[in-house]
């Protein structure tokens, strides 16, 4: 007789264990974080060695079909794996090359086999242009369509789109394009590793069409902001573990300037801010592979997260002062990292709309909830 | 991380619903807008012999001594509901002193004391705070001296809450003046009829009676004792802690925050309707994200009790974020609706009954009872980051 799954749990299953201690060994031997400043204000490129790490422990490939070369991996890991990479400041394009991945399985995984596979064994880097509007109140730029399906237009700063093979790009009225070539990319340096790139189609041919995309994009919406909101807990809890560290070594006034209430203070309500977000983003993965819609619950933890970063790349720096200010330290780093996931799939005030949205204006209003949806 | 409740669960939960709806009424403002004056305390006492008569007062308390001996799961379960509806339950006497007496007391005490509790015979008021020993709670000063099998109790506490309404008071008091402040204190249970005790009351500006508690050389039996002499501030830590995690359920806010929502749904305001402001929808939004969140850093206590650990730096933190979170809910109703939050009481024109109103006062004082939220940091700080003291 099987035990029956606990209503309450933290713990993780003993395959995310292992997945999260050979992965974090893997990053810290690989210096994942040392490698990451190259890419300082300067992220045209990726760690093109640690990706390939990444595809020996087949990472890269995890979202897709296990006939394919993936292992079906459930968000709960794929989430795992953002968080780590967020830990370990690892300059890779994980998210989307995922996220694109879910993506085409979704929507044509007979047709799209080879790329699939070519993608998983990391032969190609898979992008798609989703999240292009700026504001909370836009809608991603489409490209139009000519009636012999040829593409024009220009999608910009489209998330890795200056490292990205192929591209799974949005359309007028509505659906979805794959292009593999034929686009101009003008990849656009920035702070975060985002590798941006403004992307210019002209009657570039589409290699595929979806019509009826809605439901896949709004899926994928959802993937992103999971993801990124994952790397936002990895990228805060160095910071909270760094900036513990510093403090308790650092002597000032005779003392530990750890002992300090004023320190104390603003650590501890890192911690606070991180653990419960934390929490919040393993449980929307862990609803989005109960099958639930989980928009609301990834939305609440991307916009917790987001703004819980903030708070802690400010006082991690405070509490650095000029030792973390400088370049060789690997502190700011993590400050970019962050900006990046938050600008990743909407930051702390789209996210709090959507979710306010969702509760104020759905037709029916459920009362006393006690966590999500 | 994974919270879903079975079938069995969620009936558990309706049937708490459904008895309170019964037995007591859901109109009750209750936690973070209502006072304990609102509430005759036959009601309570009538209300809470219901409630032991289902096993549901001492849930989590072991079955040995009256109590259901089911999970901390269940009881979080309980006391999430019993305080959504408003209605009333034994948060210090089983949530805070049983598990502490249960560890440390007697036998004999624990038989004498949680039995009648679990059956909602008896309640416990805190006779902790002092005017002078509020942060500093180690610098209290209550004198508690032997004389052959007795102990004999004078001093003041204050913020004694409901020491009017309850058969015991749970005092913390000093046995050895000479010691270091910590190593001088004691637990000692006091009958609160006993000759020698006046009771004052005090009102606050959130509505609530609180009161200050006079010892008059008050002599208790040497059996009140709660374990050892002068090691009771271990004991009050280990109390403290409970009184972190269960003190602070998120019933009451979550109710507050689905009257907001509820509002805000379908209310206007100068011809305008307040769900569809992009402002609105963010201020909801970003408060069912810190609600949650904080209901995770619950969840997480309640996980950990399950395991047989009692929380402690996540009791605090939980602390420190429902406090926050219920003043949060409180502002936003105060942003949102302007003038209209500050309506009180249930007259015309009145909003959710005044409920934000009172909310508005009633929260201020969480951030500094039950631990002042930046003591609560310092043991983050501290006992979770492992940070050196001040």
């Amino acid at each position: 007789m099987d035990t029956p799954t606990p209503a309450l749990s933290f713990d993780p299953s003993e395959e995310e264990t292992l997945l999260r201690a050979s992965l974090r060994q893997m990053l810290a031997d690989k210096g994942a974080q040392e490698s990451a400043h190259r890419f300082w204000l300067d992220d045209t490129d990726y760690d093109r060695a640690l990706w390939r790490e990444l595809t020996t422990l087949g990472l890269v490939g995890m979202a897709a079909p296990e006939t394919l070369g993936g292992t079906d991996a459930p968000c709960s890991q794929l989430a795992l794996v953002s968080e780590e990479l967020g830990r370990a400041c690892a300059a890779v394009p994980f998210e989307m090359h995922t996220l694109a991945l879910v993506l085409l399985a979704r929507l044509d995984a007979g047709a799209l086999d080879q790329i699939i596979a070519a993608a998983a064994r990391g032969e190609q880097v898979l992008t798609a242009a989703l999240n292009t509007p700026a504001l909370p109140e836009g809608s991603p730029a489409r490209l139009g369509i000519s009636a012999d399906q040829r593409l024009t237009g220009t999608l910009p700063l489209v998330l890795e789109g200056a490292v990205a093979d192929v591209v799974v790009v949005p359309i007028e009225p509505g659906g979805l394009a794959l292009v593999g070539g034929g686009f101009m990319r003008q990849p656009v340096p920035s702070l975060g590793m985002n590798r941006f790139a403004t992307l210019t189609f002209d009657a570039t041919p589409a290699e595929r069409l979806w019509s009826d995309s809605a439901a896949a994009e709004r899926q994928a919406l959802t993937l992103g902001a999971l993801l990124y909101a994952a790397r936002q807990a990895g990228v805060g809890d160095w910071l909270l573990r760094q900036t513990t560290d510093y403090a308790a070594g650092r002597v000032q006034f005779g003392r530990p300037i750890g002992s300090f209430q004023a320190i104390q203070h603003k650590l501890a309500e890192m911690h606070i801010a991180l653990t419960a977000g934390r929490s919040l983003v393993r449980h929307a993965a862990t609803r989005l592979d109960d099958g639930v819609d989980g928009r609301l619950e990834v939305a609440r933890a991307k916009a917790f997260l987001d703004s819980a970063l903030w708070q802690a790349s400010k006082d991690a720096h405070q509490i650095h002062g000029g030792v973390g200010f400088m370049l060789d330290h690997p502190l700011h780093l993590y400050f970019a990292q962050s900006r990046g996931a938050e600008a990743a799939f909407g930051g702390p005030r789209a996210h709090q709309r959507a979710v306010g949205r969702g509760l104020l204006t759905a037709s029916e209003y459920q009362t006393n909830r006690l966590l999500g949806a | 991380m994974r919270f879903v409740l079975s079938d069995q669960q969620q009936q558990f939960r309706q049937e708490v619903a459904a008895f309170v709806r019964d037995e007591w009424g859901t109109d009750a403002l209750g936690g973070v807008a209502g006072g304990s004056e609102d509430d005759s305390l036959d009601r309570e006492h009538a209300f809470k012999r219901k409630l032991a008569e289902r096993g549901w007062l001492g849930i989590a308390i072991p079955q040995e001594y009256g109590g259901a001996g089911k999970t901390p799961l269940e009881q979080f379960l309980f006391v999430e509901e019993v305080t959504y509806w408003g209605a009333p339950h034994s948060y210090i006497g089983v949530g805070f002193v049983a598990p502490t007496l249960i560890r440390f007391g007697d036998e004999e005490q624990k038989r004498r004391f949680v039995p009648p509790l679990v059956r909602g015979e008896i309640e416990f008021c805190l006779g902790y705070s002092e005017a002078d020993a509020g942060s500093d709670l180690a610098a209290l000063q209550t004198r508690v001296v032997e004389d052959g099998d007795e102990l004999v109790i004078s001093g003041a506490k204050m913020y004694t809450t409901n020491a009017h309404r309850v058969e015991y008071c749970w005092l913390a008091g000093r046995t050895d003046p000479a010691a270091p402040k910590h190593k001088g204190i004691s637990l000692v249970v006091v009958p609160l009829d006993a000759p020698g005790v006046t009771i004052r009351p005090l009102h606050t500006a959130g509505g609530e009676r609180t009161n200050q508690v006079f010892f008059d050389d008050v002599r208790v039996p040497k059996a009140n004792l709660v374990g050892e002499m002068n090691r009771g501030w271990y004991y009050l830590a280990v109390a403290l802690d409970f009184e972190r995690f269960n003190g602070f359920p998120l019933g009451a806010v979550r109710r507050m925050f689905d009257e907001l929502v509820g509002y805000v749904r379908t209310e206007q305001i100068d011809g305008i309707a307040l769900a569809e402001l992009p402002w609105v929808q963010e201020t909801i939004g970003a408060l069912s994200a810190r609600l949650d969140a904080t209901m995770t850093l619950k969840l997480q206590t309640v996980w950990m009790a399950e395991r047989g650990e009692i929380p402690s730096t996540e009791a605090s933190m939980l602390k420190v974020m429902a406090s926050d979170l219920a003043q949060e809910v409180a502002r936003a109703a105060s942003e949102i609706l302007g003038p209209y939050a500050l309506l009180t009481g249930d007259g015309p024109g009145s909003v959710a009954r005044g409920r934000f109103e009172r909310a508005l006062r009633g929260t201020v004082l969480q951030r500094f009872a039950g631990g002042a939220n930046e003591v609560m940091k310092n043991i983050i700080a501290q006992r979770g980051l492992g940070l050196p003291r001040d």
